[in-house]
């Protein structure tokens, strides 16, 4: 797939799945890779794109295992850019959907 | 590659970035080894989810402005400036000072390989024709038939030589571009541009 496409596709699920609950780097990368096929390494500079845009901030949390864990949270500028990111996405969708089911009107 | 191999190749792409983000970089993906290797996965194998390490720095690198080349030139751009102003310069003291003599004196060298190589065809074909000495010179004309074999003698000999000559003028030629190129490069490795990807 188009390598822009997926980093815009990407971006969206990053905060759609920071809007739900605060993920720490390795959880959310284990998350998306099991529905997309991505490369890996492409969540952390997102990640960090998204915290010198303001749209998530970091804490630290105690694990039980090892070092304390890296947090994202989304801001509520991250929540308008969702927002409008999905909207963009579902207009997207409906379009190439009409485009495959052929409506020629 | 492993773990070792990975963050190494990673952080040698992100050459040029602050420090601190470099730690904290490395940091990340430290510990994504180590979730990962708790979870019963190899290093070989996180290493391949995560993919290029080229292109993982390319993305970060895409985030602070320093994408492309010319990204990059205009961060620094006075430094770089100054000093490829200063590496032509001196290069172009180095070319004239040293390398230009002997140059020009090759390049003497062969057209004077020219000249012989003509004069030697024009004297071929005066000895074949016996014209115009013969005439304006009271000397004994030698017999036909050595003069028909000397002069061609001397025809393919001037020839031999001109086409010696084209060839060595190929040969400086494709050198002299190479010098060329090689001096560009210097200017632009020498200037700072080396960093680019």
């Amino acid at each position: 797939m188009n390598i822009q496409f997926k980093k815009g596709v990407l971006e969206l699920c990053v905060l759609s799945l920071l809007e739900k609950k605060d993920f720490y780097g390795y959880e959310l990368v284990e998350h998306i890779s099991q529905y997309i096929d991505i490369s890996e390494g492409t969540i952390y500079p997102l990640l960090r794109k998204f915290r010198t845009e303001g749209y998530v901030t970091n804490y630290l949390e105690e694990s039980q295992e090892g070092p304390p864990r890296k947090y994202y949270k989304l801001t509520e500028r991250g929540m308008e850019v969702l927002e409008e990111l999905v909207i963009e996405w579902e207009s997207f969708i409906d379009g190439v959907n009409n485009i495959l089911r052929g409506d020629l009107s | 590659m492993n773990k070792q191999e990975y963050l190494d190749r990673l952080m040698y792409y992100l050459q040029g970035l602050p420090i601190s983000e470099l730690e904290d970089i490395f940091s990340d993906y430290e510990e994504h080894f180590r979730m990962g290797i708790s979870k019963g996965k190899s290093e070989e194998e996180i290493s391949k989810e995560l993919g290029d390490p080229m292109e993982v720095a390319n993305n970060y690198k895409t985030i602070y402005g320093y994408n492309d080349t010319q990204n990059m030139d205009n961060t620094n751009y006075s430094s770089n400036d100054t000093k490829r102003l200063l590496v032509t310069i001196g290069l172009i003291a180095f070319n004239i000072i040293i390398v230009a003599g002997p140059y020009l004196g090759l390049a003497g060298v062969l057209l004077s390989f020219y000249g012989v190589g003509i004069s030697i065809i024009v004297s071929g074909f005066v000895v074949l024709f016996g014209f115009p000495i013969s005439i304006f010179t009271p000397i004994p004309t030698p017999h036909i038939l050595t003069s028909i074999a000397f002069g061609i003698g001397l025809l393919a000999l001037g020839t031999l030589g001109i086409i010696l000559s084209v060839y060595l003028t190929k040969l400086l030629y494709q050198l002299t571009i190479k010098y060329i190129k090689w001096n560009l490069e210097l200017i632009n490795k020498l200037g700072g541009l080396e960093n680019e990807y």
